[in-house]
């Protein structure tokens, strides 16, 4: 030791130099809003075209699916939803398995699987990733002159493809919501005079937008390739376009088909910012990317090519990281910086000396800093939690600093006459093994978490890594710095400090002294209050910690709220529009001084307004404004919730899930229908949800006449009618853009039955209507059904935002589930209706951070015992715990705030923490004890003289919280749980600490020496 | 202390739970058509198809496609020219007057006895053939008046219908004749014939409105501010609409569309009908 203080300049310079690698390391740290892990779902659709879904299910679907099961990933769930049109395929991968991976295993099943389809579905399948984590850029352009049309062909050329060549964006795309396509609409009447189907032409057609590869010649010694260039490249080349019928005539397909430029009905959309029409520039990072500087990029690209743009052309961020994350960054500066200036006010209260307490302020932006290194090391990266993290760690960071100066202060002024070098050296010997074994209490009760799985590691992993890194470091710095340039600057320093509160200090010592003695000299006393304390626990572990709202982790604030806008009067895309439109231009003009602008969208059957607010406070008050203006009526009704695209997205199940399964798809359907409504009627949820949708509307079902009427043949017309089917698309020569072609028969044959049967089908030489094909029924036949891991189930929840009522809600649906089966039980033959465990999840969560606290207790108890060498002495230490925990929960229920996985996590800080204070006390105890002073004297000193250094490290801890208590910054809510645990707790606990660790000690030094 | 009382009796006031509203609509019966619609295209009544008497040669055409001929007039004349048969040329005439519409030869060519040479239509005797599915063959009569939709509505009556479906098609070929022949309609005009099979009085309700309890189905009664689930039964369906075979009589008002989840007895309030 002796060697390493005699010799600062070696010591400034390897941490100048690791300050240094430290804001390298830091710079090159990827941002972005969250951390790595994630869970995966993996999502693969198959168009079925005329396939019925229980025909696809059981030529390849049940296949299909158990390959899928036997994947070697772990699979949390795998859904299949079969409806007419497509299946899909939901596969919920564990928090373990990574994206890529994941994705790579379902493309090889789909592979294998898909060699069996048809072609067209063999051809049209796809299989995408989806992350719950997947932040994105959105801006809208728009402009209150031009159409989306016009917006779009001034600003693609230039802007997407320079956002495109951002390293960082793995996909953009400027959506044009009525981006216009070739609409080629089959007109029956002509092609039956012609005796043609539509299906005559598909492959004609697609064949003549293909280039054919001709083979080669040997030209002029050259081997020339031979090509047919694709005919039909154009709109006019496609009217143009003629074909041959029975080998003599040629029609062309202007005479039989409607051509035109159109939106696809079924995928138009409207886009309004602030009132003018826009479109929506969307960019996804790759995995891993610096999200904060791809956001950065991209604003730069805009704001460049914008002055290009005519002035009418204006754009509004929708999602910008960038601003989530600068403001974090910020916040966690701010928290920084805020903590060690309550720190150094605290330390200069107690010390008295500013210069002396700048030395132990420094060590918390050091270890910080020094953190960084070890997070590039580990591939972390900077996101909410991870600088969560670091804010909650700036106050605790200061502690071991404090030690050193309050006892290099102390030996000072035993010692004069020795030299500074030795009275420094003593100092420092005498509290680093606390110091160590203090600092390792404080992190060997976050090492559990780092080995949690799912969800909460995923909340939790990077926060605990950081709180260890920092936290760990400022130990070091402590010890190693602190003497260094106490020693080097000693002229510099002042030789003692002279603290403001002095008198008030000593006053408090003289007080803490009487009244512990008055405790160590009356064991009833003792007795008596640890019974009451004893019984307040158990109060409060029964009674209180119960009633603590029950929620994963906080939401933070945010300025957006979407408002959902439904009627059943609307029915097509221009009906929600309009409705729609008006909504939102009464908001902005009503609220104008608390709206910065809206975003609207608009499609057939939906429609929202996305207000954004000039300041988050008024979110609540629009809010209650909204809904009193308009309550739900017949006609229309409003639902809105706060929106923030910067929330850490955690499972939100619905706390009631019933699953009914066995017999066959009707019958379900039937008993989900009654089970449904009777759950309505109890009113015990406000939001009910059934999946899938099991409404009545009926199928028509046609029966064809065969030998002459093949379904077949059939299907493949009427498939044309409902909506419109993509052919293919052509690249235009002159503009080099892709334009979609959708074929499709006239709207009009499907707006009744009798207008679809009316329909001119060819057959034989006659042109019969299509009723001649068959019967023509509608039957009560579900829309598909819904497989769940291996079974068809129909699945019911019911949902609650009051968290409170949750519980209760449970209990009573729980009630009500086993009353229904007892009144219907000669209705459910062979239907089982079973309640789901839907808050698995979570619940696996909390028991996992739960068993890692007790985890932390066990090993801070082996830790103490391997250091101090006495199990008593180890459990007098963790006495402190218990105690602590009363504080929280009492802090919790006083400030209404919520049991949730920050607070847990507060729980195990405040472990590490509260028995830090206990380590000091008892080693000194032991130490004045070994130098032959009598318990009750060793016990009262010890107290005394470290009454302050516990009184400044636990009062910098709880007062560093403090921000985090109050819930400042964007993420704030996040964390505030988790300040209030370690805040209130840590009161709770010092208190303790103080009166009963030196009492319960002379207690045991006491008994040893009766016995011996 | 008043001010107190008031502030809770206000709180009270505010916490009482407002009855959701409800739309309704009348119980009526109406006439519903069942109607048969078949495409249909315009040809003419008389055509004839004109086939060669003789193998030969066609020689001095006299008229050409899209001329007008009488009854009996000369087309052309067909020749062989081989000499041992030296028979007269045989003169191509036309069995009814109208317009030829369609020339299978040209002058010189060689045409065999029997084939099809030349079709006359008379353009006057318009009548839309259709074809009938063999199941609704039993609805139509011969006279029963029908509606053809072809860009203008025109009235037409079934003139004529084959008992003996197509056993390819399964259909039968009929035709109706216009009301007013002197309409303005072209032969190879294509649309729609709307013929009205049957006209029933039906109480239809829209099938969305039909509250289905298992087996049992329910519509919603309002009745004195409260709801009433009336058990109904359902006949046949009618595109999107039920009809009511019981439950629910003329006059009764029933509920079409709420707000929020209603139950049996619940106290409700009519909201004014707006758009």
């Amino acid at each position: 030791m002796k060697f390493l203080f005699q010799n600062p300049l070696r010591v400034y310079l390897i941490l100048f130099i690791l300050f240094c690698v430290g804001l390298y390391s830091g710079s090159q740290l990827p941002i972005s809003l969250f951390p790595n892990s994630s869970k995966v779902t993996v999502r693969v659709t198959i168009p079925l075209y005329s396939m019925s879904p229980r025909d696809f299910y059981q030529d390849y679907g049940y296949r299909l699916e158990s390959q899928l099961r036997a994947l070697e990933l772990k699979i949390n769930t795998l859904s299949a939803e079969y409806s007419y049109g497509d299946v899909s395929y939901k596969i919920d991968f564990d928090w373990s398995v990574g994206g890529e991976q994941a994705l790579s295993k379902v493309r090889e099943v789909m592979a294998g699987t898909s060699a069996g389809f048809p072609q067209t579905m063999r051809e049209n399948y796809y299989v995408d990733k989806w992350s719950e984590n997947n932040t994105f850029v959105a801006l809208a352009f728009y402009s209150d002159k031009k159409s989306p049309d016009e917006i779009y062909n001034l600003i693609q050329p230039t802007l997407e493809p320079e956002i495109l060549s951002v390293k960082e964006v793995q996909s953009a795309e400027l959506y044009n919501p009525q981006k216009k396509e070739i609409v080629l609409e089959f007109l029956p009447e002509k092609l039956s005079s012609f005796g043609l189907h539509p299906s005559d032409l598909e492959g004609v057609l697609k064949n003549a937008m293909r280039e054919f590869n001709g083979g080669r010649i040997e030209y002029q010694n050259r081997r020339t390739q031979i090509y047919f260039d694709p005919w039909i490249k154009t709109k006019t080349d496609l009217e143009n376009f003629s074909f041959y019928i029975d080998q003599k005539r040629i029609v062309y397909l202007k005479d039989i088909a409607d051509i035109r430029m159109g939106s696809n009905e079924t995928s138009r959309n409207i886009f309004r910012t602030s009132g003018s029409s826009a479109l929506i520039l969307w960019a996804d990072p790759k995995p891993g990317a610096n999200v904060k500087e791809m956001s950065e990029q991209i604003i730069t690209i805009v704001n460049r090519n914008q002055k290009l743009w005519p002035e009418d052309i204006q754009f509004k961020f929708l999602v910008n990281p960038a601003e989530f994350i600068n403001s974090s960054v910020n916040h966690v500066a701010f928290e920084v910086i805020l903590a060690a200036f309550l720190a150094v006010v605290i330390l200069f209260l107690f010390i008295g000396s500013l210069k002396n307490v700048i030395t132990a302020a420094v060590e918390i932006p050091l270890s910080i800093i020094l953190a960084l290194i070890l997070m590039k090391i580990f591939d972390m990266n900077l996101n909410l939690i991870s600088l969560g993290g670091l804010a909650l760690s700036a106050g605790m960071n200061v502690d071991a600093s404090v030690v050193v100066i309050e006892n290099i202060f102390r030996h000072l002024k035993l010692y004069p006459n020795r030299s500074k070098l030795d009275v420094i050296v003593g100092a420092v010997s005498e509290v680093y093994q606390p110091i160590l074994v203090a600092t390792l209490a404080s992190l060997i009760v976050f090492f559990p978490i780092i080995f949690t799985t799912g969800l909460t590691n995923s909340l939790l992993g990077d926060l605990a890594k950081t709180v260890i890194f920092s936290h760990g470091l400022s130990a070091i710095v402590a010890l190693v710095l602190v003497p260094t340039v106490r020693l080097h600057f000693s002229a510099w320093f002042d030789s003692e400090g002279h603290s403001p509160i002095e008198p008030a200090l000593i006053k408090l010592e003289n007080f803490y002294e009487r009244t512990l003695s008055i405790l160590i000299r009356n064991k009833k006393l003792v007795i008596s209050i640890s019974v009451a304390v004893s019984v307040v626990f158990v109060f409060f572990l029964t009674v209180l910690l119960p009633r603590l709202p029950k929620e994963l982790i906080g939401k933070p604030e945010t300025d957006w709220l979407i408002v959902i806008t439904n009627s059943k009067n609307w029915k097509t895309l221009e009906d929600f529009d309009e409705g729609t439109s008006a909504i939102d231009t009464h908001l902005r003009e009503k609220y104008a001084d608390k709206i910065d602008y809206t975003f609207s969208q608009m499609g057939a059957g939906w429609g929202n307004v996305m207000v954004r607010l000039k300041n988050k406070s008024d979110l609540e008050f629009l809010k209650k404004e909204v809904e009193k203006e308009y309550p739900d009526t017949p006609n229309l009704k409003i639902m809105m919730e706060p929106w923030n695209p910067s929330e850490l997205v955690v499972p939100n199940p619905a706390p009631f899930v019933v699953h009914i399964t066995g017999s066959d798809t009707r019958k379900r359907a039937e008993v989900a229908e009654l089970f449904l409504q009777e759950l309505e009627d109890q009113d015990i949820f406000p939001r009910t949800r059934i999946f899938p949708d099991i409404t009545k509307n009926y199928a028509l079902n046609i029966r064809t006449y065969r030998p002459q009427y093949e379904p077949s043949a059939i299907s493949s017309f009427t498939f044309l009618s409902g909506q419109p089917r993509y052919l293919m698309y052509v690249k235009d020569p002159v503009t080099d853009k892709s334009v979609n072609i959708s074929i499709q028969f006239p709207k009009k044959y499907t707006q009744s039955l009798e207008s679809l049967k009316s329909m001119p089908y060819y057959q034989n030489q006659h042109v019969v209507p299509l009723s001649a094909v068959g019967n023509f029924e509608f039957v009560d036949e579900p829309k598909g059904f819904y497989r769940l891991d291996g079974k068809d189930i129909v699945s019911i929840s019911g949902r609650t935002e009051d968290t409170k009522e949750k519980e209760k809600a449970k209990e009573k649906a729980k009630a009500f589930v086993k009353n229904f089966i007892d009144r219907h039980n000669k209705d459910l033959v062979n239907t089982k209706i079973e309640i789901q465990d839907s808050e698995k999840e979570i619940t696996d969560s909390i028991d996992q951070l739960l068993t890692a606290v007790l985890i932390s207790i066990v090993m801070i108890f082996i830790l103490m015992v391997l250091l101090f060498g006495s199990w008593i002495d180890a459990f007098l230490i963790l006495l402190a715990i218990p105690f602590g925990i009363m504080g929280t929960i009492l802090a919790l229920t006083v400030f209404g705030s919520v049991l949730s996985l920050n607070s847990a996590l507060g729980v195990i800080l405040l472990n590490g923490i509260s028995v830090a204070n206990s380590i000091i006390l008892v080693d000194f105890i032991k130490q004045l004890k070994n130098e032959g002073i009598s318990a009750k004297e060793s016990a009262i000193k010890a107290a005394r003289i470290r009454l302050r250094p516990i009184l400044m490290t636990s009062l910098t801890t709880v007062i560093g919280m403090m921000p985090i208590a109050f819930g400042f910054g964007s993420g704030g809510k996040i964390l505030q749980p988790l300040g209030i645990s370690v805040s209130g707790g840590l009161w709770v606990s010092m208190l303790f600490t103080l009166y009963f660790v030196p009492t319960l000690q002379c207690f045991y030094y006491e008994w040893k020496e009766k016995k011996i | 202390m008043l001010k107190l009382i008031l502030i809770v009796c206000s709180v009270n006031l505010m916490a009482s739970v407002k009855k959701p509203e409800v739309f309704t609509e009348p119980i009526k019966a109406k006439d519903v058509q069942k109607k048969l619609v078949f495409p249909g295209t315009v040809r003419s009544q008389k055509q004839s198809l004109i086939l060669a008497e003789n193998s030969g040669v066609v020689t001095r055409l006299k008229k050409q496609l899209g001329y007008s001929v009488g009854k009996n007039e000369v087309i052309g004349y067909i020749e062989n020219p081989d000499p041992v048969y030296q028979y007269k040329p045989l003169p191509i005439r036309s069995p009814i007057a109208g317009r030829i519409t369609d020339m299978r030869f040209f002058e010189g060519s060689q045409v065999e006895k029997g084939t099809h040479i030349v079709t006359v239509t008379d353009p006057k005797s318009l009548v839309v053939e259709v074809q009938v599915p063999a199941k609704d063959i039993a609805s139509l009569k011969i006279g029963g008046p029908a509606e053809f939709y072809a860009g203008s509505k025109y009235t037409v009556k079934l003139l004529g219908l084959s008992p003996t479906p197509d056993a390819s098609s399964l259909t039968s070929m009929a035709l109706f004749s216009f009301v007013d022949p002197k309409q303005n309609v072209t032969a190879g005009l294509q649309g729609s014939v709307e013929y009205v099979s049957s006209v029933r009085r039906m109480i239809l309700v829209t099938e969305s409105n039909l509250i289905r309890k298992g087996q049992k189905v329910f519509l919603r009664k309002y009745q004195d501010g409260k709801v009433a689930f009336i058990e109904v039964t359902t006949g046949e369906r009618i595109e999107d609409q039920i009809e009511i075979l019981s439950g629910l009589k003329e006059g009764d008002e029933f509920i079409s569309k709420t707000a929020k989840h209603i139950k049996d007895g619940d106290e409700v309030t009519k909201a004014e009908t707006t758009n």
